[in-house]
């Protein structure tokens, strides 16, 4: 057999064409995939510096009220680095395959493009302003706010952003169950259970994280 | 020389060698010679476990021969474990009927 038809049956079943939107790590992997995945989470650490909040692995906001930059630019790399040592470890303990560290850090960190698509579409240009607005309302008066928002302006465009971000938040999912797959090897039911413990257990760990650095930020001492 | 197989064409079962034979002195051996995990192998995946012993069972250095990804060899190497265990199985409950 030759070394052509040796390639072509170990990359048999490489994802080609549109499944390459939701699984592109068998390509994008190791340090060339650590240095995309960096420029994504910076493009994060930016939008954060905007304003928008990624208080969350899933999560993101404009909040009511400023938050220090410093506090907004650490939130995106926090989550980042917990979807990346959870996975880490749930596939270390998990898989029998071989796995390499690195790939984690470059799938998960690759895998937040999404929530760097849908942070442009927060920015003040975009959605950041009628967001703003809401914001401005739910404070003046949080009762009314149902009859506000009737009346809002570009409230056709928050709710077609609102449908963009939903169809964003379903590609980072599928993206990062990809990178889960392919860093640890897990595969079939086993992979999709441990996604969904790790992704819970991520947003959980997130949240607590946030929550310990904003008080942190207020009080001077964590929790 | 053709390729060895190791399923029957016709049904599908495993295959045993009846018959060796040495093409210097063309002496032939006639009995029922079982074949191994590896012979049962189809030869792709042969050729990539003799690639993979070549690379020292590095799976960097494979994918590098190869020109693929790590992650792709990696898949493959997995599936072919599959395989070979699966294989080792099915030869477990053959000889333990024969038994």
């Amino acid at each position: 057999m030759s070394s052509d038809q040796l390639q072509n049956y170990v990359r048999e079943e490489d994802p080609r064409g549109l499944s390459l939107l939701v699984d592109p790590f068998r390509f994008i992997n190791g340090a060339p995939g650590l240095v995309a995945g960096l420029g994504v989470v910076a493009l994060t650490v930016a939008i954060g510096l905007t304003g928008v909040s990624y208080d969350g692995v899933i999560d993101l906001h404009v909040p009511p009220t400023p938050l220090p930059g410093w506090f907004l630019a650490a939130m995106p790399v926090l989550d980042w680095l917990l979807v990346a040592i959870l996975f880490c470890v749930a596939g270390r303990l998990l898989s029998r395959s071989r796995q390499r560290v690195l790939d984690y850090f470059a799938m998960t960190a690759l895998g937040r493009a999404p929530l760097a698509v849908a942070g442009v579409l927060l920015l003040p240009p975009l959605l950041g302003k009628i967001l703003a607005q809401v914001n401005e309302r739910i404070m003046a008066n949080p009762a009314a706010i149902g009859q506000s928002l009737m009346n809002l302006p570009g409230l056709p465009w928050l709710i077609f952003g609102g449908m963009v971000i939903v169809l964003l938040m379903i590609w980072l999912g599928f993206l990062n169950y990809y990178a889960l797959k392919e860093a640890s090897g897990l595969k079939g039911p086993i992979a999709v259970v441990t996604f969904f413990v790790v992704a819970l257990l991520a947003e959980l760990f997130s949240k607590v994280a946030i929550y310990a650095l904003g008080t942190l930020v207020i009080h001077g001492t964590p929790l | 020389m053709p390729a060895l197989v190791s399923r029957c064409p016709s049904c599908g079962g495993v295959l045993e060698a009846e018959r060796l034979g040495c093409p210097q002195c063309h002496i032939s051996l006639e009995g029922h010679f079982e074949l191994g995990v590896l012979e049962r192998l189809a030869p792709a995946e042969r050729d990539f476990v003799v690639e993979f012993v070549k690379a020292s069972g590095s799976l960097k250095d494979m994918a590098r021969r190869l020109q693929v990804s790590y992650p792709t060899v990696r898949s493959r190497l997995d599936e072919l474990i599959a395989r070979i265990e699966e294989l080792e199985v099915a030869t477990q409950s053959v000889g333990g009927e024969q038994l």
